[in-house]
């Protein structure tokens, strides 16, 4: 072999891959409102500026047929086969099931890839209540400077979200 | 007439709710199963009065690196969310210690599919609907079952006296049908409401704002056995906020000095919401739980012994009946409450026709009428209840009253009972005694009765009457 290719492929095979992406650990306090009725189906996603689903940080709702309540959310999972792949759902971080209910609350952890965390993304918190209106921005926040310093206010089932940041 | 339409009443009820109750009853059976089991989990806690609620914070924080909140369990398990050894989770703990004893996880994927078949047959909303409509029918069937029970029993104090019954599961379904009327129109009741409390008005269930009570709250004066849940103040902020949700209140104070911020009631819809879960679940009451076993246990025994002992009857009864159309010159009339009675007559027809060649003409007690062929009638009936005629005999009297005719009927009368009844065989007795004082009726051969649907007998009577209807 040409020591040159050897050399040069070796040189990539070491210090070419891709790091893994680092990510943001933080809490999320997530209140909702007194709203009456079965616990709400949440995710939590990095979308772009077309709405398009970069990477589902959490879930919550542990029968995964009710996501259909959630139509954006659940297009997406249909469009990519991730529905169906039971690979995808122990990588949200937290399909912890139980969902929570009016006037709840409930601290989430959150890792969000630090490659995604630009001002162009979203994050988005997608709400859904059986046999009530649907919210796919209930909140929905650029991913910019002090994205996570501030506090924000539901449009839906969420009456405000608050973060810390891990040390 | 009345007790045969409420059995076919029951009858129908039963027939269209059986399947659903059966698969309700099923999965009822496991999820009370694991009620009761949680009672006597090592995460449930006993005497949670004799510490307070303050008490078991402080001995939490003092285990946790950060606690967010604090609630309890139906089944008297204290939930702890925070962070435990650098894990971010929950974890039930000890509310003397305030020591973590394991992470809360999540229910099974089985058990979820149990609760999911059970509230909503996997069909979602529209399953949720046909639960809660099959709830109605149970509420529904156990009524109508109740008032059958008690007619059959002769009234409401007749219940304790031992009964007399031949059949082992009409019997037992009699009988389970009077202890567990109440068990089972509770838990329909909850289910309907549990199913129907999403179509409440949302007025009727919010919670509603109330004047301040106290200024203050101190958390040390707040028992455990109110607390469903605690959130504490999140983040550094020191204008935080304690959510204290109770079983009939929420409130919101500061940290710090205990100021009130808002206090709030539940409504009594709300307040039956959770009592309905509560009688319809069992969670956190052994006994209940337990009650709950029995009672799904009680309702799949009654679709089986149901189906058994209607086999016989009401789909005999359901038959298109048979009408004296034809003018044959003799009359079988029968009186039957179940259906055996019928079985009989028909037996006594059909051999009637392969011995003797002759068609009778047959009909039921309630529809008797002359008519100018009629020469002989030949009367089959049992007996209902305290002496009384079976339902569609019961007109037979009133009938008779308005009878005429110009000439002379032929009768014999064929009791069928059970000599564990006081009253063996009455009505048969009566109608013997009404038609001897008749002017216009005349016995061709003595009353005859049969005790227990005697094989024997019947033969006898069968080769009786053959012969004299030969002549």
């Amino acid at each position: 072999m040409n020591p040159f290719l050897f050399f040069s492929l070796l040189y990539f095979s070491l210090f070419s891959t891709e790091i893994p992406a680092e990510d943001l650990k933080v809490k999320c306090m997530m209140q909702m409102i007194e709203y009456r009725g079965e616990g709400a189906y949440v995710n939590v996603s990095v979308v772009d500026q077309e709405g398009r689903y970069l990477k589902t940080i959490y879930v919550m709702g542990n029968d995964k047929s009710w996501f259909s309540e959630m139509p954006s959310f659940w297009k997406h999972l249909r469009a990519n086969d991730l529905y169906t792949d039971e690979a995808f759902y122990p990588l949200i971080d937290g399909i912890t099931g139980a969902t929570i209910s009016g006037g709840e609350r409930r601290i989430l952890r959150l890792s969000i890839p630090k490659n995604l965390i630009k001002a162009t993304h979203a994050l988005r918190f997608e709400t859904a209540v059986e046999d009530k209106t649907y919210y796919q921005d209930d909140i929905q926040f650029s991913l910019g400077e002090a994205a996570f310093s501030q506090r924000y206010q539901g449009q839906g089932y969420i009456k405000s979200i608050q973060f810390s940041k891990e040390n | 007439m009345l007790v045969g339409t409420q059995r076919a009443i029951h009858f129908l009820l039963a027939i269209s709710s059986a399947l659903f109750l059966f698969l309700a009853s099923i999965t009822g059976a496991y999820l009370g199963g694991v009620a009761f089991y949680n009672r006597f989990k090592s995460t449930s806690f006993n005497e949670l009065e004799t510490v307070s609620l303050e008490e078991t914070i402080s001995n939490v924080k003092a285990h946790f690196t950060e606690t967010y909140g604090i609630k309890k369990t139906p089944s008297d398990q204290i939930i702890v969310q925070g962070v435990y050894q650098d894990e971010f989770d929950d974890f039930y703990v000890n509310p003397f210690s305030g020591k973590p004893i394991e992470k809360v996880k999540n229910p099974s994927a089985f058990y979820d599919a149990v609760l999911a078949l059970h509230r909503s047959l996997f069909l979602k909303k529209t399953g949720r609907f046909i639960v809660g409509f099959v709830s109605l029918l149970l509420v529904l069937l156990a009524f109508t079952g109740f008032l059958l029970v008690l007619k059959r029993r002769g009234g409401f104090f007749s219940l304790f006296k031992p009964i007399t019954e031949n059949n082992r599961h009409r019997k037992a379904h009699i009988i389970l049908g009077q202890w567990m009327f109440l068990p089972v129109v509770l838990l329909g009741l909850t289910g309907v409401y549990l199913s129907a409390e999403r179509f409440i008005a949302p007025s009727l269930l919010d919670d509603k704002s109330t004047a301040f009570v106290r200024q203050k709250i101190d958390l040390s004066s707040v028992p455990h056995s109110e607390l469903v849940q605690l959130d504490f103040p999140f983040g550094d902020d020191p204008t935080g906020e304690f959510r204290l949700k109770e079983k009939q209140r929420t409130v919101v104070f500061q940290q710090g000095d205990g100021t009130l911020v808002s206090f709030k009631t539940s409504r009594l819809a709300m307040r039956l919401k959770a009592f309905s879960f509560f009688l319809h679940t069992g969670q956190g009451n052994a006994g209940i739980a337990f009650l709950l076993v029995i009672t799904v246990l009680a309702i799949v025994y009654f679709i089986f012994s149901g189906l058994k002992v209607a086999s016989k009857t009401n789909w005999l009864l359901l038959k298109p009946k048979w009408s004296a159309k034809k003018k044959q010159p003799i009359l079988l009339l029968y009186g039957s409450e179940t259906g055996t009675t019928l079985g009989f007559a028909k037996r006594f027809k059909k051999r009637v026709k392969s011995e003797l060649g002759i068609s009778l003409a047959i009909a039921r007690l309630n529809d008797f009428k002359s008519y100018p062929e009629l020469q002989k009638t030949i009367i089959l009936t049992s007996t209902y209840g305290e002496g009384e005629p079976p339902y569609n005999a019961r007109l037979f009297f009133e009938k008779m009253a308005i009878f005429e005719s110009n000439h002379t009927i032929e009768f014999s009368v064929l009791g069928l009972g059970s000599k564990s009844y006081p009253k063996f065989c009455q009505f048969a007795k009566d109608i013997q005694f009404a038609l001897d004082a008749h002017p216009q009726f005349k016995e061709i051969a003595p009353l005859y009765l049969i005790n227990n649907q005697s094989e024997k007998a019947f033969e006898d009577w069968m080769q009786r009457l053959i012969a004299l209807l030969k002549e």
